[in-house]
């Protein structure tokens, strides 16, 4: 009698250890289940979310609004628009709104320029730049976008100030160079993987 | 012989009649206070000796001496007190019970002491397994409940192979260099961005509809 009792109470804990375990080894499934998924995407971040598609819709629709008031001789308002895409608030760690951001700055740097407003301008560009995460076509875009606010406030610096205009000149070289040189790491890094 | 000279002979006992009622008195009482009866016994004597017992024994109440009262006074509290009989339960030998009755306890209470021990030690086991099994049940069914009922596996979406159509990642490949002229050209970048981009969230919400539809 008594043995048959601590055979039960063995057998009674293994069942109790079996079924911790078993629901440990289930975390486990789940936790493989998410690394085998990761694995399978080493290099995108992310599945396209809901979020991420309501972003892009956001700001293609003030692009396209910028245009109409454009197409109105309104650049003010077009810079507005454009002014709003910066403040989406994209999913974070998404490649698209890191990129949909870079170009809005682009494009509105160019149309302060056209306004006069080349130290905003300016703003705009570095503060794009400062926030990159890697490079890109849209990174060195601004880097070109740069070169053309160099290039802008050299000509409104040339019967003034030719030193700083000629000095103006020179960053905006940099700048094109800057941007020059990310493109032709991007397109060989593209040509190493078109090649793989 | 006259009437009554035959009535004084028969109520009149003669001596050795006295005598022989005399040593059947003796023999009853003997009988009933425990002592044996002689082996070699006429047998109208003995049936006669065996009916004059219970015919005395049932005439007068039945008195117990002490020791056999609380004995049974004992075994009367310990069933009261522990439950029902045990195959078990063997009684305690007396000469172990007459040293305990030396002490400042009681029989009763030291026997019931005894006894509700070992009454402890035999169960423990069946309480530990009692114990262990209704955890296991628990944490099963609390496992169960958490695979089919955690707010976190309900608000996750089924899960299906992605491929890379499917998820965020760099425009570059679809955009490709950003020639200086385009470099405003931010809205026409965005629109095919945006149209890649739907196109493999509708793939990946349709194949999730799929999947769920198959659950």
């Amino acid at each position: 009698m008594k043995r048959l009792s601590h055979v039960m109470g063995a057998a009674a804990l293994v069942a109790l250890i079996g079924a911790c375990s078993g629901r440990g080894g289930q975390d486990d499934r789940e936790r493989g289940a998410e690394s085998d998924q990761v694995t399978a995407l080493a290099e995108p971040k992310q599945a396209l979310s809901e979020e991420l598609m309501l972003a892009l819709s956001l700001a293609k629709n003030y692009h396209h609004k910028a245009d109409v008031y454009l197409q109105q001789a309104s650049p003010a308002d077009a810079i507005d628009q454009v002014r709003q895409i910066l403040t989406i608030d994209f999913p974070s760690d998404t490649y698209e709104g890191e990129d949909v951001m870079l170009d809005a700055r682009a494009r509105l740097a160019k149309l302060l320029v056209t306004q006069g407003a080349i130290d905003e301008a300016m703003q705009v560009v570095e503060e794009g730049i400062a926030s990159t995460s890697r490079r890109s076509f849209f990174v060195a875009n601004l880097h070109t976008v740069r070169g053309e606010v160099f290039e802008a406030r050299a000509v409104s610096l040339d019967e003034s100030d030719a030193e700083a205009a000629k000095e103006a000149r020179h960053e905006a070289i940099r700048a094109f160079d800057r941007a020059i040189e990310i493109e032709k790491a991007l397109l060989s890094d593209l040509a190493e993987k078109g090649a793989q | 012989m006259s009437r009554d000279n035959h009535k004084d002979d028969e109520s009149r006992a003669s001596a050795a009649e006295r005598a022989q009622a005399e040593g059947f008195g003796r023999l009853v009482d003997d009988l009933l206070a425990g002592v044996p009866p002689p082996p070699a016994m006429d047998p109208d004597q003995r049936a006669l000796v065996e009916t004059a017992t219970v015919v005395v024994a049932s005439n007068r109440i039945a008195l117990l001496d002490e020791s056999r009262v609380g004995r049974l006074v004992d075994e009367a509290l310990e069933a009261a007190v522990i439950g029902g009989s045990d195959p078990s339960d063997a009684p305690v030998p007396e000469p172990a019970i007459a040293e305990i009755s030396h002490g400042t306890h009681s029989v009763t209470d030291v026997k019931v002491r005894r006894r509700r021990g070992d009454r402890y030690a035999r169960a423990l086991p069946w309480v530990v397994a009692s114990v262990a099994a209704a955890a296991a049940i628990v944490a099963y069914i609390a496992s169960a409940g958490d695979r089919h009922t955690s707010p976190t596996e309900a608000s996750r979406p089924p899960a299906i192979q992605l491929t890379v159509h499917n998820t965020s990642r760099p425009a570059d490949p679809l955009i490709g260099r950003i020639a200086r002229a385009d470099a405003d050209h931010a809205r026409e970048r965005v629109d095919i961005l945006f149209a890649d981009r739907m196109s493999g969230y509708r793939d990946l919400t349709l194949r999730r509809g799929l999947v769920e539809d198959k659950q």
